[in-house]
């Protein structure tokens, strides 16, 4: 499909506003649209188009779903199973909350999904994990989902302006996940306003507090199952080994199935994801962050909805400002998948673990309302991505100091001094 | 510029712009008839920059409706792509080894002759 530029009418002389980009005309539009989606799902090969598809669609989200909220229980009796009720020693390294927080990094940025990072946790905090330790982890998963769209914007190298654009719309993300962290982990420590605001809701909605402590747990004994199969297969393993084989299984369970539901979900939300980003086109703020949350929670991925922004940002045809309200949008959206995730536990581990997911709200809520309230911390972001993505035109070493030094060696490296000091 | 028979006095006037000219306002002098050309231009200018500023947005708005109209192709490449993120780091390299080759061949040159001095002696042309 060609981008060619529209006849103009009269007033053809004046300047485009959307630089670098071809306005594409209603008919080309529904041309290229109705040709073919280079969206593809997975069983696009064995069904042929139609309701049948769909159906099979919806059904293996729902398996993925179930696969997922069972995989946060494997985890956690995982986790009871290895440490013995000895967490807190084996997470010894992590007990440092800047360790934590870049172990969350770390281990978003290798799996390019927090909602990857967010569940794990919610399964270990729920086997025991204290929550001094997973609440960094979850501030971490933050910073470390920003890397993705930032590698995607450094595709647009070959065009100088479209690098420009595309690197600062990535890292305004970057520097909102980081200033919300400079800002609530100390006052996470000083305070533990999270830990106390969430274990409270989390107490609320689980009948802990004595609200619903007679209801039978549904969800919970449906995902029993698959946690006690693989706890009878790991077994006759001598401990903490049969544990850890667990905890691996309940990772790779996650894994498989946070990937699996955001590719189904991708082919049959794209309808509802367009009418959501249509109608906040042209309003406030609060529409642009409204539209980031819903179109993340569709898509089950803040990496997904940020990255594909980025080309749409490179092109001009959305500025910085459009796109910052929306990434921040994507922070809070991406926290349903642990929520999501924390469904399945039942009992106290219930309570933690959802508190861990309402931790990863809470944050991102705190975070929009404290920087994106405050007219001086908003601009914050903005001009710091737009210096580091004008530096980084003219000397690409700036973006590869950037891209390396905040994802891979900061983390790295502050790890390894905590470890060996 | 005769823009007083066609006003209707019920119309209220919005609150940023000024009155239009009425029969007080009239002419009567040459210094009359430019001071009133001149704000005429003004208020032409100003109502042509509102209108660009009208365009430019409903132009931006149809090219932002028109990609997410692309939706499905922008969330299929919504992944990072290693071989661009390979061919980044391969352009830093060059980037930085070019610098410092250019930096060597600085420190090379001889003391005391400007760059485009010995650009301009025939002996260093290239071929």
């Amino acid at each position: 499909m060609s981008h060619q530029q529209p006849e103009r009418d009269a007033t053809s002389d004046l300047e485009s506003p959307v630089a670098g980009t071809a306005v594409l005309t209603a008919g080309e539009v529904s041309a290229d649209t109705a040709s073919e989606s280079p969206l593809r799902g997975p069983f696009d090969s064995l069904i042929a188009e139609g309701r049948a598809r769909s159906v099979v669609n919806w059904l293996s989200v729902v398996v993925s779903v179930y696969v997922l909220i069972s995989a946060v229980g494997v985890i956690g009796a995982g986790f009871k199973a290895a440490t013995g009720g000895q967490a807190e020693a084996l997470f010894g390294f992590a007990s440092n909350p800047i360790v934590a927080l870049m172990v969350g990094v770390l281990a978003t940025a290798a799996t390019q999904s927090s909602s990857t990072t967010t569940s794990i946790t919610v399964g270990l905090a729920a086997g025991g994990l204290p929550l001094e330790i997973a609440i960094p982890i979850i501030m971490g998963a933050n910073i470390g989902t920003t890397l993705t769209n930032t590698l995607v914007s450094v595709g647009m190298i070959r065009n100088k302006d479209d690098f420009r654009r595309a690197f600062a719309a990535a890292t305004v993300h970057d520097f909102f996940n980081l200033l919300a962290v400079v800002i609530l982990l100390p006052l996470e420590i000083a305070t533990g306003f999270l830990e106390r605001v969430s274990g409270w809701l989390a107490g609320a909605l689980t009948g802990v507090g004595g609200v619903d402590t007679d209801s039978v747990d549904v969800v919970g004994a449906a995902t029993a199952p698959l946690e006690s199969l693989v706890g009878s297969l790991t077994e006759p393993m001598a401990a903490p080994w049969g544990g850890l084989v667990m905890i691996a299984v309940g990772v790779a369970l996650i894994v498989l199935s946070i990937t699996f539901i955001g590719k189904v979900l991708k082919v049959l939300m794209v309808g509802q994801a367009k009418r959501v980003l249509h109608g906040a086109i042209g309003r406030g703020p609060i529409s642009g962050i409204a539209s980031g949350a819903v179109v993340t929670a569709i898509v089950q991925s803040s990496s997904t909805a940020t990255s594909l922004m980025i080309p749409l940002a490179g092109s001009g045809t959305f500025t910085l400002r459009q796109i910052y309200p929306f990434t921040l949008g994507s922070n809070i959206g991406t926290t349903a998948t642990a929520l999501l995730a924390a469904l399945g536990l039942s009992g106290v581990d219930a309570a933690l673990g959802l508190q861990v997911a309402l931790v990863h709200l809470l944050f991102n809520l705190a975070a929009t309302a404290v920087i994106f309230g405050i007219p001086f911390l908003r601009a914050i972001p903005i001009k710091g991505a737009t210096w580091l993505a004008g530096r980084s035109a003219e000397n690409k070493s700036f973006a590869a100091v950037w891209v390396l030094g905040v994802f891979v060696l900061a983390p790295g490296l502050l790890i390894a001094a905590t470890t060996i000091f | 510029m005769n823009s007083t028979s066609d006003h209707d006095p019920s119309t209220p006037e919005p609150a940023d712009e000024q009155p239009p000219l009425t029969e007080e306002d009239m002419p009567r002098s040459l210094e009359e008839i430019d001071a009133a050309l001149v704000r005429l231009m003004a208020e032409t200018e100003a109502t042509v920059n509102r209108l660009r500023a009208e365009l430019a947005e409903r132009r931006q708005h149809e090219a932002q409706h028109a990609e997410i109209e692309r939706l499905e192709h922008h969330l299929a490449e919504a992944t990072v792509n290693w071989s661009k993120v390979k061919e980044f780091f391969e352009e830093v390299l060059r980037e930085l080894t070019g610098r410092q080759a250019a930096d060597m061949g600085e420190d090379e040159r001889p003391a005391g002759r400007p760059e485009g001095e010995r650009r301009n002696d025939p002996g260093t042309e290239e071929r």
